[in-house]
């Protein structure tokens, strides 16, 4: 399940947000890469997880009014 | 005259001990060995739901990551300066989509929280942990098409 190929594929008006994108990806795909076959995210992984989702939403939603 | 072991009453007696006390121990061995093959099909299937329950998290863990990844293309578009009325959207973005997108995280990431909470609950049966799964991709495919179908992001 990945959405590589769609990243990859940006309009090029949204450039600067492709390396945050692919940074994004390559992390998720790492942390589970470093899992292995039947390990499963520790609780400091979903806490990063989640880290990075609340800072995206608070950019996304922040002149909202 | 010979006469039969067993119809000497002390003999009989003593064989009739034994023989109870073998009974006795093969019918208790058979409960036991019921119990051990039990016991070992019970800690079997729990170690395989928990192993399957684990790969389930894994993958909602992983449509999360992902979300993150398509979220941030939505932030990239969202900074850039709103478009004039008129003005194509190169460069700028739609007011009218940055409102639709927004509105996508609230639903897309609410969605999400609850399937992880789901996936990660002590216990959970797989059919649930399955369904917390769907509820991730489900979550990550809406935000994903809306830039799709906004051109933000290319098919």
């Amino acid at each position: 399940m990945t959405f590589a190929l769609e990243i990859m594929n940006l309009l090029p008006l949204i450039m600067q947000g492709v390396a945050g994108a692919r940074e994004l990806f390559e992390w998720g795909q790492g942390q589970v890469a470093s899992l292995g076959e039947d390990g499963k995210p520790t609780d400091e992984m979903w806490a990063e997880l989640r880290a990075r989702r609340a800072a995206l939403q608070s950019a996304l939603h922040s002149d909202t009014e | 005259m010979e006469t039969r072991p067993l119809n000497h009453p002390e003999v009989a007696a003593k064989y009739y001990a034994q023989r109870q006390k073998a009974v006795a121990f093969l019918q208790y061995g058979f409960f036991a060995f019921l119990a051990v093959v039990c016991l070992f099909a019970f800690v079997g299937c729990a170690s395989i739901q928990a192993s399957k329950n684990s790969q389930i998290e894994t993958k909602v863990f992983a449509a999360s990551a992902d979300y993150n990844a398509i979220l941030s293309v939505a932030v990239a578009y969202e900074s850039q300066p709103r478009c004039a009325v008129g003005q194509r959207p190169l460069g700028c973005s739609d007011v009218k989509v940055v409102a639709i997108i927004r509105k996508s995280d609230l639903t897309a990431s609410a969605a999400l929280k609850a399937a992880e909470d789901t996936a990660r609950t002590p216990g959970v049966s797989e059919s649930t942990a399955q369904l917390a799964l769907t509820a991730a991709v489900n979550a990550v495919s809406a935000l994903r098409e809306i830039l799709l179908v906004h051109g933000i992001l290319k098919p």
